[in-house]
């Protein structure tokens, strides 16, 4: 009499397992992750606690109705005259923010202890812009970012 | 031998089961029956591996502890590759023209008062807002905001990695 060694596991139930868990993790996850941009304001309670040193490095980027950006470095010596004062154009926002990330990462690079930026936009100034602005500039280790109210 | 099979739901142990007889077909060649499986197999394994992979994915892409921000239909938030999850604050929201408070309509010249009242424990706040808006429909939410007490304002946006 021969006896069967072979013997096959019963994968049914690690199927029916799998599938309730794909199930709830399918139902579950979140797609589209809605994260936040903290910002330190000009204003209010946190203005004490963030207001920068007199002789701390700032970067000023000030936006004008026409879309003109202005950046300002001051108290950074050591930085180049070229990086201290520009201005940035373009026929539009995608070509200034593009335009802005080269700026900030050279401004970055000649003055590596500037960690305090302010923005200062306009009244027309376009949200998803100004977070873009925001965006690149602590994409360049620029930790803290503030915004002036009008 | 076909004829010996008894029919029966289980299986039999002269004979195949109800079920491996249904795929059995004879064929005759030259006087001798020979039964040729119809029933195809099918392969678990690489099922169970696909689940699995499946199944670890997504517990690797869940995050847990964010806060879930509720996103009207008509809202488009800015995109953003820096930014941070959420955790549970009270938000406030500026959509086609109106000012949302707890997702209550609020009139401009209530928002201080609307936003004092709701103020709670919460030092925070999230201000959702179309990524189209200008800075000026948003500013009086922030000026309000600040007014009110609290001690930061952050702004809602997709987190996207290497956004433009």
């Amino acid at each position: 009499m021969k006896n069967n060694l072979d013997f096959e596991i019963n994968l049914l139930p690690v199927i029916s397992v799998l599938a309730v868990c794909l199930s709830f993790l399918l139902l579950t996850t979140v797609w589209v992750n809605i994260g936040t941009f903290d910002v330190s304001q000009a204003l209010g309670s946190q203005k004490n606690n963030t207001a920068p040193n007199e002789k701390e490095p700032i970067l000023w980027v000030t936006y004008s109705s026409a879309g003109h950006v202005q950046v300002v470095v001051k108290n950074a010596a050591k930085l180049p005259d070229g990086l201290v004062l520009n201005s940035i154009t373009g026929p539009n926002a995608k070509t200034r923010i593009s335009n802005f990330k080269k700026l900030i990462l050279a401004i970055k690079n000649g003055a590596p202890e500037l960690n305090t930026a302010l923005v200062m936009p306009a009244p027309d100034t376009n949200y998803q812009e100004l977070i873009s602005v925001m965006d690149k500039i602590k994409e360049a280790k620029i930790l803290n970012v503030g915004i002036a109210p009008l | 031998m076909t004829k010996n099979l008894k029919i029966g739901y289980l299986a039999d142990r002269n004979g195949p089961s109800i079920w491996t007889r249904s795929f059995l077909r004879e064929k005759k060649s030259n006087g001798v029956s020979i039964k040729k499986s119809l029933a195809a197999g099918l392969t678990l394994t690489s099922l169970v591996d696909c689940f699995t992979i499946l199944v670890v994915y997504l517990l690797v892409a869940t995050t847990v502890g964010g806060q879930e921000i509720p996103v009207s239909k008509g809202l488009q938030l800015p995109i953003a590759g820096n930014s941070q999850s959420s955790v549970p604050h009270q938000i406030v929201r500026y959509e086609s023209g109106i000012y949302y408070i707890q997702d209550k309509p609020t009139p401009i010249r209530n928002l201080l008062e609307a936003l004092q009242n709701s103020k709670g424990q919460s030092e925070s706040i999230i201000v959702m807002a179309d990524k189209g808006s200008d800075f000026a429909s948003i500013n009086p939410l922030i000026l309000s905001a600040l007014q009110a007490g609290y001690a930061q304002v952050k702004f809602a946006a997709m987190q996207v990695e290497g956004a433009e």
